[in-house]
């Protein structure tokens, strides 16, 4: 399976999805134009990832996201737990800077009610 | 059945791809609502099914809430954050480093408003140009640091001497500059007196022992002049010959 690269942009985060050894992050900031043009590939690699790989450890480390892009980590989100849920050992790291107060609440809204492992990290 | 509304914005349909799983549900909800199954397990089983999508879309609706709020707290603060440092700097563009006055931008532009408004209203205008008698002399015998708190006095009793409608800028080195609104020539010589004699009563041995210092100040109202920066020259010409009339005193 090819790893998913995409370089970040002023609105659109990064991606480091790397199938070998399975470090997949998403990182910066994300209010796209179209959210959906923007995550629809990174599902779809993530459904197929899931498809081979029995464990799954996926990192986000977000300054800022519009309401679009909550939605489509909610749908990536969803993905994971159906996943979890079918056996597969899915874990999810929310990383924010420690002075982010509300990224770190965030990552905890995040979490309630997640059927998965979800860690709230801070960084510095 | 709920009408699928007219995708012709693009925004439009990127929420509902977004929104694509849960569309599917309804529309299979849908289905079956309008031609139920006689089988009531196969009817209790789809409404379990509705149920769970149903609580999940719940769950996401109050996070997306939350989330949001809490994206719109983070902006509102950035951009607090944003308007106070806008603020100081605004503040700083028009203060004076050292006395804390407004400083020569700021007054040119304050003279020539002032001007213009006291002549668009037929309403007087007095300006008054002042500056510390042998000043070089302070920083001489005395010392730099000596100097800088003598223009720092001076400052302050300019401030408090004045109303508080007036404006007091530092104009220059040892210079300040007084506007009057409102006020005729006469109100303006009896200000400008004042402070000098404030100046002149001020206990400036609390600098140094052998310190005493004196202002002189030119005055003028004269708005038949052609514009701001006249009046305030025909007030340095004023102090010019206050200068030369002994020094500590007012002229018009």
């Amino acid at each position: 399976m090819t790893n998913l690269n995409i370089a970040p942009t002023k609105t659109t985060p990064q991606i480091e999805f790397n199938a070998a050894t399975g470090d997949l992050e998403i990182s910066g900031q994300s209010y796209p134009e179209s959210a959906v043009d923007f995550y629809q590939p990174v599902m779809t690699w993530l459904a197929e990832f899931l498809k081979g790989e029995t464990s799954l450890t996926l990192g986000f480390k977000l300054s800022y996201f519009n309401t679009s892009s909550s939605k489509c980590i909610l749908n990536i989100l969803r993905l994971l737990e159906k996943a979890n849920a079918e056996g597969k050992k899915v874990e999810v790291n929310w990383h924010h800077n420690e002075a982010d107060e509300q990224m770190q609440e965030t990552g905890e809204e995040f979490a309630e009610n997640m059927k998965l492992t979800f860690n709230v990290v801070a960084f510095k | 059945m709920i009408e699928k509304r007219k995708t012709d914005s693009k925004p439009e349909a990127d929420i509902e791809a977004m929104f694509k799983e849960e569309i599917g549900v309804l529309q299979q909800a849908e289905v079956i609502a309008a031609n139920p199954p006689s089988d009531k397990t196969a009817v209790a089983r789809a409404f379990q099914n509705l149920t769970e999508e149903y609580k999940n879309l719940l769950q996401q609706a109050m996070k997306m809430t939350r989330i949001g709020d809490m994206a719109q707290e983070k902006l509102r603060r950035t951009q607090e954050d944003l308007s106070g440092a806008n603020e100081k700097l605004e503040r700083q563009a028009k203060t004076d480093g050292l006395t804390g006055l407004l400083n020569r931008r700021y007054l040119d532009t304050a003279l020539t408003k002032a001007f213009d408004t006291a002549r668009e209203h037929s309403r007087p205008l007095t300006v008054a140009m002042s500056d510390v008698d042998f000043f070089k002399k302070v920083n001489d015998n005395f010392s730099h640091q000596t100097g800088d708190e003598v223009l720092r006095a001076v400052a302050k009793i300019l401030r408090d001497t004045v109303r508080d409608s007036d404006t007091v800028a530092r104009y220059g080195g040892e210079e300040f500059v007084m506007l009057f609104p409102d006020l005729p020539v006469e109100g303006g010589l009896a200000i400008a007196e004042r402070v000098r004699a404030a100046v002149q009563a001020y206990d400036w041995s609390t600098i140094h022992p052998d310190l005493k210092i004196t202002i002189s100040i030119g005055v003028s109202a004269d708005l038949s002049l052609a514009n701001a920066e006249k009046l305030l020259a025909k007030a340095d010409e004023k102090l010019y010959e206050a200068k030369h009339g002994g020094r500590n005193q007012v002229r018009h």
